[in-house]
């Protein structure tokens, strides 16, 4: 057991005056002071149990999670915040107030007058070269909007100086994250965050808020989106916890669609129009028709549509050209012609090849900050495509790792948001270590002035979201929650079918019994080929007769096979990625169920094999348990909520179509003796309805029982026929296509396939020629598999089709003009 | 004098097309060497909305919608176009050293050498090298005058390279043109552009049609005229003067410009994304008939 204090002597001992922990003197600086004091009373162990409880906290919110490369982010949540000093704040948040006005001056000069490019104060092909110069939006004689959200990336350099490493000025990331990381940190550091006095950031998201409301003040039923790339963006779940935090929906490009000059949302219920758009896509992203470079994600004529006037881009677009670095250097003169001062915040060194030679002691970028690799000693066709960016020596504070201080360097990324009222500055910042791996701690603004009481954090709009009550839920929302639905269905029947196969495995090998052998060796097959599990082939696949029944391989392969499509750990996959896919319509709750399951199926990769059965039948076990658990969160949070029915359409027809194939592959052909009542009670066990149907038939039990309790009992929620009435029910909910007297399509399908089993009875069904085939039984499940996939296709067709994909074509006829004349 | 054009552009798909967003750049633009009387974009089927735009470059746009299924798309552009009989036939002093208008530009004096200094910088299509460089000294000499030099530059193109409509697509590059002596208008009018660039000059593609006259004693067949492409080089205190390295002429009172950009990218005449459609077929017929 260390004492922190020891620590933190250690580290003083060891760092010099360039470490923003220790003051001038050698000794702690004065603004850290009480934190240590307050921390020095803590051992080692108390302060890693912190790091483990952020570490959970975090990973529960996914924001740590990376779905592109689907590895854990090297992002790691420092308790131990960054504290600055209240002069430092104050000459900053000056700097930072100065440098975003002149920002904005530029931004509206190069799309406006251009007067810097006249009085040759800005270098104008500098501007003109880069790629996110959109001369589209460049208009001499209407206003030019302002800039919204941005943020600055800041370090401190050894001789005490702030310097700007980096400016964001279209859709800064990392706000989100900075949010979920002071509420994580606050909750672990409360006694502490309480006592230093430290500003509050809420304000900054209310004025937000605020200013988005202001420009939809007085639309009728105004629709804000959020527009982001998706989940191979690596901020998406940033994206998506800002959306639910403010209350927007979440859209991405394919979501939305322009006509006649507007911009809609595409919903289950029709278009629905937008009237604002905070975005996540960058500027040379956004327009698939009118920007020069294809971009497959680009929505077409959202440019035109805002020439005209009929969206708001709220972080408006070509605002990407006054990050450039290259720009930089020029800042100081841009400051005295349009502000008549000084520039307080100076940026990094750099230097721009149009303006100066080649530098082999810099690092040589591109225009768009891309780093090259460049040989001196070949002349460059075009150094004006180039800048030279310095290093700057930054300062380094204590960062918590592995039961030590390690001392790193770190820059902090600051936001501000423009309002009417002028520039404001978020006081916090995200502070970001330098190098291989990102260290990420929380920013504590100290205030002698006391706190302005906590003005309580906007409404999470969590549950429910606003979107889903409105009742506009995006198609490809829509989609996903119908696949989520048929995927955690297909997850809990397997898993199951293969628990039960498992169980069924040891216990023959243990007391050996030939018709218990010849119910698990069906069930081998039935597994093998595609029949008990997902495909679930009506007409099994056949399969060649040599090939051993191998039951322990086939419980493997059921689980991970490559071979096998549709494997439980593919399922599990599925899962997660659909719900990654909506992620801001979940609940806490429902997304860390989620993230367990994905747990599970990662710590089973590659090891079922080596495993012990029990092992792998506990693991099965916790897999229930979670879907289970995700069902309930889900049942319980959304249930009135627009939207969230598709998801209960999903398992409904998963459900049916499981249980269609399992009949078919038990009942379809007479089994001989024992081994007929083995099949009956096994496959009331995968259907969890073994013990209703001893208590109802008692001695009676035979196929036609069974037959008469999973297919026809309208009233039994396991039966056929109950899943079918309930997507009668639900499907009611679909949006009418059609004049409401006409039953749509969707529904007839339901109808015919509902009244197929009410016109029939167990014992025609039960019933078996010469040959011990129940043909009876067969064609009611072929009749009702057929009305279940023309409904499927209804569904796709009629409200997730229009999502499709568009493509570009390009008139390129040119050239026969060599004519004589 | 006075030209109509006609020009008309179909698609056809194989498979329906659910709905299109466009922009066409058909309409003619007016400037100092024509003024377009009149112009009018007929879309098949009825486009769902339209609307026009003057882009970055002074070009006129029509965007328009379609949202109705369909498997052709026609777009006919009529226009009447008045060519100003002073300044087609007008030749510019050649007064300045190439090399003087190179600094002229770096340091613009006025706001037209301001706008003209946008052409002197790579575009999507035309990247600046020194093989391009190395091609275009050798017509411009020292203190070769700018019009000079650039006629030389041009007649070098005209003869050391072959017409070829084979050899490129729209996205073949022009060092590759460099490479194989080979291109169609398009090629030659960018490859031009890249070797004044590279020097430092300002130059433009022009895109347009040519008035083409029939063999005497022959009917003009209709639809037989095409689209056309050159480049203009910006004279210091004179203007945009073109060169039309195809015919290896300086363009005079059968050149007609539908639009100006940094190259075709800027101009592409119609361009749209498309929901549906597979694959599809591109037919374009022009007239161009002297009133």
């Amino acid at each position: 057991m260390t004492n922190l204090h020891l620590s933190f002597e250690d580290y003083v001992n060891a760092a010099n005056p360039t470490d923003e922990m220790v003051g001038e003197d050698g000794a702690i600086a004065r603004h850290w002071q009480t934190l240590v004091d307050k921390l020095a009373e803590l051992s080692t162990e108390d302060l890693n149990a912190r790091t483990s409880e952020i570490h959970r906290l975090l990973q529960e919110n996914g924001i740590t999670f990376d779905s592109s490369t689907d590895q854990y982010q090297g992002w790691q949540l420092d308790p131990m915040p960054m504290i600055l000093a209240e002069e430092d704040w104050r000459f900053l948040q000056q700097g930072i107030v100065q440098r975003q006005k002149l920002l904005n001056l530029i931004y509206k000069d190069i799309y406006g007058p251009q007067t810097l490019f006249k009085e040759g104060v800005l270098p104008s092909n500098l501007v003109r070269r880069q790629k996110s110069f959109i001369r589209e939006r460049v208009n001499r004689e209407s206003k030019v909007p302002d800039l919204f959200v941005t943020a600055m990336d800041i370090g401190r350099d050894k001789n005490g100086q702030f310097k700007v490493l980096a400016d964001h000025c279209q859709c800064p990331n990392g706000m989100g994250f900075l949010l979920e990381n002071r509420v994580v940190n606050r909750r672990v550091m409360g006694e502490e965050f309480n006592e230093l006095g430290v500003q509050r950031i809420s304000r900054y998201f209310q004025l937000l808020q605020q200013h988005i409301s202001d420009q939809v003040a007085g639309a009728n039923d105004p629709r804000v989106v959020i527009l982001s790339s998706g989940p191979s963006h690596p901020y998406y779940p940033e994206h998506a916890y800002l959306a639910s935090y403010m209350g927007y929906t979440l859209v991405r490009s394919r979501d939305i669609t322009v006509r006649k000059g507007k911009v809609w949302l595409k919903t289950l219920q029709g278009l629905r129009p937008i009237d604002v758009i905070l975005r996540w896509v960058k500027d040379n992203e956004i327009d698939s028709l009118e920007l020069n470079e294809y971009c497959p994600d680009g929505i077409p004529g959202l440019l035109q549509a805002v020439r005209s006037g009929n969206v708001k881009v709220i972080n408006p677009l070509g605002a990407g050209v006054v990050e450039s670095q290259a720009l930089m250097p020029f800042l100081p003169a841009v400051a005295q012609r349009l502000l008549g001062q000084d520039l307080i915040l100076e940026s990094r060194k750099i230097q721009w090849l149009g303006n100066g030679p080649l530098d082999s002691k810099a690092r040589l970028k591109t225009l768009d900050g891309v780093p090259v690799k460049y040989d001196p000693t070949e002349p460059m066709s075009d150094p004006a495509n180039f800048y030279n960016e310095y290093d700057v020596n930054l300062t380094t504070a204590p960062f918590w790792n592995d039961g030590e201080f390690h001392r790193k360097a770190f820059f902090l990324r600051v936001f501000m948001v423009n309002t009417k009222d002028g520039v404001y500055v978020m006081p916090g910042a995200l502070c970001q270590s330098v190098g291989s791996d990102t260290w990420v701690k929380d920013t504590w603004v100290r205030s002698s002035q006391p706190i302005e009481s906590e003005l309580p954090l906007p409404k999470t709009n969590r549950n429910p979201d606003i979107a889903l009550v409105e009742g506009a839920v995006p198609s490809r929302t829509a989609e996903n929650l119908y696949w989520l639905g048929r995927y955690i269905e297909r997850g809990e029947g397997n898993i199951r079918i293969i628990r039960q196969l498992l169980d069924r495995h040891s216990e023959v090998t243990t007391y050996p019994d030939k018709q218990l052998q010849q119910v698990v060796d069906l069930f081998t097959i039935g597994m093998q080929n595609g029949q008990l599990l997902y495909p679930y082939l009506h007409h099994p696949a056949a399969i060649a007769k040599d090939k051993r029944i191998n039951c322990a391989n086939t419980i493997n392969d059921s689980i991970q096979g490559s071979a096998n499509v549709g494997n439980l750990a593919q399922t599990l996959n599925a899962i997660y990625a659909t719900s990654f896919e909506v992620k801001d319509l979940l609940t806490d709750d429902s997304w860390r169920f989620v993230d367990d399951i994905k747990d599970e199926e990662r710590w089973l990769h590659g090891r079922a094999k080596s495993l012990s059965t029990s092992n792998v039948r506990s693991a099965l076990d916790r897999m229930i348990g979670y879907i289970m658990a995700f069902n309930g969160s889900t049942a319980d949070s959304m249930p009135n909520t627009n939207g969230w029915f598709l998801i209960e359409m999903g398992r409904l027809i998963e459900r049916s179509t499981q249980l269609i194939s399992q009949l078919n592959f038990a009942f379809a052909k007479l089994l001989e003796g024992t081994a007929q009542t083995i099949m009956i009670d096994e496959i009331l066990q995968t259907q969890v309805s073994l013990i209703t149907h001893r208590r109802r038939y008692r001695i009676y039990q035979s196929v036609a029982t069974a037959i008469e309790l999973l297919v026809l009992d309208a009233e039994y929620p396991r039966s056929l026929i109950y899943q079918l009435q309930k997507l009668q029910e639900l499907s009611k909910k679909l949006p009418a296509k059609k004049h409401s007297g006409l039953m749509p399509d969707h529904q007839k399908a339901l109808l015919k396939a509902v009244t197929r089993c009410h016109l029939t009875d167990r014992d025609t069904l039960a019933y078996y020629d010469d040959a011990g085939q129940r043909g009876q039984l067969i064609e009611l499940l072929d009749d009702v598999k057929a009305q279940l996939e023309a409904f499927d296709e209804q569904l796709l067709i009629n409200y997730f089709s229009h999502t499709k994909k568009a493509q570009a074509i390009s008139w390129a006829n040119l050239g026969s003009a060599q004519d004589e004349i | 004098m006075r030209f109509k054009v006609t020009h008309k552009t179909q698609y056809q798909y194989a498979e329906s097309v659910s709905l299109t967003q466009n922009q066409a750049r058909l309409t003619p633009i007016s400037n100092h060497r024509q003024l377009c009387i009149n112009s009018e974009v007929s879309i098949s089927p009825k486009p769902s909305y339209v609307d026009n735009f003057i882009d970055y470059f002074g070009n006129t746009v029509t965007v328009f919608e379609v949202p109705t299924l369909h498997k052709e798309l026609i777009v006919t552009s009529t226009s009447e176009i008045e060519l100003i009989e002073s300044m087609v036939n007008s030749v510019p002093p050649d007064v300045y050293p190439w090399e003087q208008c190179v600094q002229f530009l770096q340091l613009p004096r006025n706001d037209f050498e301001l706008e003209a200094s946008e052409y002197c910088i790579p575009s999507p299509f035309i990247p600046l090298n020194v093989a391009l460089r190395e091609f275009a000294l050798i017509s411009f000499t020292p203190n070769r005058p700018l019009v000079e030099a650039s006629n030389d530059l041009m007649h070098r193109i005209f003869h050391e390279f072959k017409y070829d409509p084979v050899f490129s697509t729209i996205s073949t590059p022009i060092l590759d043109v460099l490479h194989h002596k080979k291109g169609v208008c398009q090629d030659f009018a960018h490859l031009a552009i890249g070797c004044l660039r590279s020097l430092g000059l300002a130059a433009r593609y022009v895109s347009g049609y040519i008035e083409t006259v029939p063999p005497e004693g022959q009917e003009k067949l209709e639809g037989a005229d095409a689209t056309h492409a050159w480049f203009s080089i910006y004279i210091p205190e004179y203007g945009w003067y073109d060169f039309d390295p195809t015919n290896n002429m300086n363009p005079t009172d059968q050149h007609i410009t539908t639009a100006v950009g940094r190259d075709f990218s800027d101009v592409t005449p119609l361009k749209g994304v498309i929901f549906g459609g597979g694959s599809n077929q591109l037919h374009v017929a022009v007239d161009v008939t002297r009133l």
